[in-house]
């Protein structure tokens, strides 16, 4: 059924929109759990212009496996680390404008608050070092909108010209790409199949408890690390 | 129908199977296991009918079809019938006979296989089952002739049997490919429907009917290949009355009126069966009338028969010779049970201490007789049917022929009242226990059969279609008169002498005669493995010389060499000399340079290994800056 | 006929690679770093669809080309965040820039 193209650019905008953002609070937040749920809106964004593009299947598995699947597993590990909800980093850390909007309510900024990223990625807080990002924050940073505005420039000023339509896709592509998963692509998908046995199989040996009892802290480990090497050996 | 077929061979098979399993308490049920599985297929085939007919093809290779079948014609009909009946009979009396047994259950695992693959060699439809089955068979035989393999003449017996049937056997397995790759199908109905068709050519027909005899020949002990079977007389009693009276030996019998359109289409074969037959049976009968133990009497017995149904299907009493098979299993096997239950009364099978014996017993000596009046051609029991046939149809060749026939049968009574008179003679003999009704009632029934068997003539007839040519009257009475004497004769010299030997001890040698290819044959082989030795000792001598010549030709060598090695010192000492001046030259210009290329190496790599900082946001960091210079890089090219 | 064009599509897909690049590499923790990957994912997913739905959309590997991309990332996460359990385990941190041990 056609949609009208008003409507169809507003409902674009506003998806799209919901898709930017949520990555961009996902990559910016303080709280480890709101990123999280910012991720799910970005899913979710996507998988609203995914229908748009007329991708029914592709929409609702984006749903199901993405919000269904990975983002419950990304909740879980979320909540097994320290800090989930961001409270006491909000509090130690200055955050610029961005980062201030997308962790707004998380707690009050303290006197003793560091700007952020500023310790080259050691930053210290009453002596625990404590920061949401890697010291190469910076590079990230401007490589990031290097990207962006290259990739988005370069598509403005010389817009895909090829892109005809030649028809409306298929109402009903879901049986198409059963045909096709069942009948060209036969190999792919079994593959795939044994490739979810193994990650399974993998995940759950990798996840087992060891026999030997685990290590306290880091302490030992860091003194290996840094120890000087071995003298070389003779003949 | 086919089902049908198909489980009366699968039905002992399984029963096998399953016997071998349980241990303890419950092997003790093994042997009715079987027994019940040998009913079931007797009322399967009986159910399924003659005509049945299914096969299926399994391979087609090098333009010959193999296929796997069963079926039922009105030959096979009635073999199996007897085959399953007189198995299940006598499967029932051995629970009871070997009750003291070891290894009880195993007993049962083979007896199951054999009648299995009985069955199965009766029913095949197909070449390719027929040979397998054939083979199984034998291979049953063998383990259960040397069952008590303690025994040194259990294994000795065992092994003689399996050899000779092996050299037999390579006449059906030459016959069988020949036949296969002539007709191009492994179904026995297209290669009999070929012969009678007259599609096969005339030596194609004559070879196969020459290999098909040997084979028949030695799986049913004819001559020349006797020796095996009065050797096999010592395995157990059940053994003896299944395998080697009833069912096992008859199968070069049923193989040739299986297969007897080939040999219609071969007359001088033909006439080589019923030459073969028939000496067989005047030769067995003989010397028969001389054994001292009871079952090597009933042994030679059943080759005198057997060459009698040999002789008869050369002659074209084909339904003769299958009648007087049916009949033979019944009066055979009431015998041999009888022979058992007397060896079990008396601890031995020597007729000389079996005298008496039998007296007190009212059923065993109610089955030896009927069993000894069968054998002997009385009518109206059982046996005298098939031979009647025989006789009318020998008569009708050459009258010679017929009187050798009524001889046959004369000998038959005599050996048989022999043996039978001696167990009956007073004075009787006291017997201790009560026999075991698990014994009595098979062999009771087995004498029943004997005795009515001549009823089933009838539908027998209808069955076959055949026209029953009956003797003409003289003949007859020549038969029956003859049979009486032969009785009259054997009983009379059993009372009288005892159990010395009928008709004098001359039969013996005979049987020596018997047994003298096989020793022959033996000895040669043993005489050629001499010379084989001898052959070998003296290639080891002219190998030895020929080492010591090696020897004193390597000691020559040594003392040039000594020579030699004088030379290369001195030329060793001087390129010794000429290194260690060019060393020296290294060490100064090119060691030291390589030293220096080290050390640069050394110093960029120290330079180099700061980049690797484990980070792992360095890494990621690098690749995508990395990517995107490729990609801008590519983009620029391609302008 | 969509009026939205195609470039539209491709610019939000650049976006959103944009943005989870700088999360891959500014992340800290595993889990923020597994996070932006799935966003480059889910970039790439979309670029494919739109390049699909303007250009053939009558031959739908495309879309089983994304369904493999999808189920191909989640295999990648499951195994990464148990790879990332063990590393836990046994170093008592999550943080990327403490896996230094293969420093050369």
């Amino acid at each position: 059924m056609e949609i009208a193209p008003a409507l169809q650019i507003v409902l674009f905008a506003v998806f799209a929109a919901i898709s930017v953002l949520g990555a961009l609070g996902m990559a910016t937040t303080m709280s480890m759990f709101r990123s999280g749920v910012f991720l799910m809106a970005s899913f979710f964004g996507v998988a609203a212009l995914f229908l748009l593009l007329l991708a029914d299947l592709l929409s609702l598995l984006q749903v199901m496996m993405y919000l269904g699947g990975m983002l419950v597993m990304i909740l879980f590990m979320v909540l097994f680390s320290s800090d989930p909800g961001g409270s006491m980093m909000a509090g130690m850390m200055t955050m610029t404008r961005v980062e201030k909007a997308f962790s707004r309510g998380l707690s009050r900024p303290s006197p003793m608050a560091t700007p952020h990223g500023a310790g080259g990625g050691m930053d210290m807080a009453a002596g625990h070092d404590m920061s949401m990002t890697t010291p190469a924050r910076k590079w990230a940073r401007h490589f990031g909108w290097a990207v962006a505005v290259v990739l988005s420039g370069a598509l403005v000023l010389r817009p895909v010209a090829r892109a005809t339509e030649r028809a409306l896709p298929d109402p009903r592509s879901p049986e198409r790409i059963g045909d096709l998963l069942m009948g060209k692509y036969m190999i792919a998908f079994e593959g795939a199949g044994l490739l979810i046995l193994l990650g399974i199989f993998g995940a759950v040996l990798l996840a087992r408890p060891s026999e030997r009892p685990d290590p306290e802290d880091r302490g030992h480990l860091r003194a290996a690390v840094d120890a000087p090497p071995p003298p070389p050996e003779e003949g | 129908m086919i089902a049908l077929l198909v489980l009366a061979l699968v039905a002992p098979l399984a029963a096998a199977a399953m016997s071998g399993v349980p241990r303890g308490g419950l092997a003790r049920a093994s042997g009715w296991l079987v027994v019940a599985a040998c009913a079931v297929a007797f009322v399967a085939i009986a159910a399924a009918g003659p005509g049945v007919h299914g096969a299926v093809r399994w391979l087609v290779v090098g333009g010959v079809e193999l296929t796997l079948g069963l079926e039922t014609t009105p030959l096979s009909f009635v073999v199996a019938l007897v085959v399953a009946g007189v198995a299940a009979l006598v499967i029932a009396y051995a629970t009871a006979y070997m009750r003291e047994e070891r290894r009880y259950a195993t007993y049962f695992v083979w007896m199951g296989i054999f009648v299995g693959g009985m069955l199965g060699l009766v029913l095949a439809s197909s070449l390719v089952l027929f040979v397998l089955f054939w083979e199984a068979v034998g291979v049953a035989s063998f383990v259960l002739i040397g069952f008590d393999y303690a025994e040194p003449r259990a294994r000795r017996a065992a092994r003689n049997a399996l050899l000779v049937t092996r050299c037999a056997d390579a006449g059906l397995l030459l016959a069988w490919i020949l036949a296969a790759v002539h007709v191009h199908t492994t179904e026995i109905g297209a290669l009999t429907a070929a012969a009678q068709s007259g599609a096969l050519p005339a030596t194609t027909a004559a070879t196969l009917a020459a290999l098909l005899l040997i084979a028949a020949l030695g799986k049913s002990a004819q001559l020349p290949f006797s020796i095996w079977l009065p050797d096999a007389m010592v395995a157990s009693t059940p053994v003896s009355a299944l395998l080697h009276a009833a069912t096992m030996v008859v199968a070069g019998v049923f193989l040739v009126l299986r297969l007897f359109p080939l040999f219609e289409a071969a007359p001088a074969l033909r006439a080589l069966l019923a030459i073969t037959g028939g000496a067989t049976a005047l030769t067995a009968a003989l010397v028969a009338t001389a054994q001292a133990n009871f079952k090597r009497v009933l042994a030679w017995s059943t080759v005198s028969q057997i060459g009698e149904m040999m002789f008869g299907t050369g002659l074209g009493a084909s339904f003769g010779a299958t009648e007087h098979l049916a009949a033979h299993a019944a009066f055979k096997a009431t015998l041999f049970l009888a022979a058992g239950v007397l060896e079990r009364l008396a601890a031995t099978r020597d007729l000389a201490g079996l005298q008496g014996v039998a007296r007190p017993r009212r059923w065993t000596a109610a089955a030896l007789v009927i069993g000894a009046l069968a054998l002997a051609g009385v009518p109206p029991l059982a046996g005298f049917w098939g031979e009647d046939e025989i006789l009318a149809h020998a008569a009708a060749t050459n009258p010679a022929l017929g009187v050798l026939v009524v001889v046959l049968v004369a000998l038959g009574g005599t050996y048989v009242s022999r043996a039978v008179a001696t167990t009956l003679r007073p004075p009787p003999r006291e017997g201790e226990e009560p026999l075991p009704r698990a014994m009595v009632i098979p062999m009771a029934a087995l004498a029943m059969a004997a005795l009515v068997g001549g009823l089933a003539r009838t539908p027998l007839d209808l069955l076959f279609e055949a026209t029953a040519m009956p003797a003409p009257i003289g003949w007859r009475v020549a038969l029956v008169a003859a049979g009486v004497a032969g009785l009259a004769w054997g009983s009379t010299s059993a009372v009288l002498r005892g159990s010395v030997p009928a008709l004098g001890s001359w039969p013996g040698v005979i049987e020596r005669l018997v047994e003298m290819p096989a020793f022959a044959l033996a000895r040669t082989a043993l005489a050629s493995a001499r010379i084989v030795a001898r052959i070998e000792q003296a290639l080891d001598g002219a190998a030895r010389s020929l080492v010591a010549g090696a020897r004193s030709a390597a000691r020559v060598v040594d003392g040039t060499e000594g020579v030699l090695d004088a030379a290369a010192r001195d030329l060793a000492v001087g390129a010794r000399d000429l290194a260690a001046l060019v060393r020296k030259g290294e060490d100064r210009g090119i060691s030291d340079g390589v030293d220096a290329i080290a050390g640069l190496l050394a110093r960029g790599s120290s330079v180099l290994r700061h980049a690797e900082t484990g980070k792992i946001y360095v890494y990621t960091m690098s690749l995508f800056v990395w990517v995107a210079l490729a990609t801008a890089f590519i983009l620029v090219m391609r302008r | 006929m969509s009026a939205v064009p195609l470039s539209a599509y491709l610019v939000v897909g650049a976006l959103l690679f944009a943005i989870g690049l700088y999360a891959i590499v500014a992340q800290r923790t595993a889990v923020m770093v597994l996070m932006g990957i799935e966003v480059v994912l889910n970039a790439v997913g979309l670029n494919m669809v739109a390049f699909w739905r303007f250009l053939r959309p009558d031959d739908y590997s495309a879309q089983i080309f994304v369904i493999a991309i999808v189920t191909i990332g989640a295999i990648e996460m499951a195994v990464g965040l148990a790879l990332m359990m063990l590393i836990y385990r046994s170093q008592r941190t999550v943080k990327v820039d403490d896996f230094e041990e293969l420093r050369g």
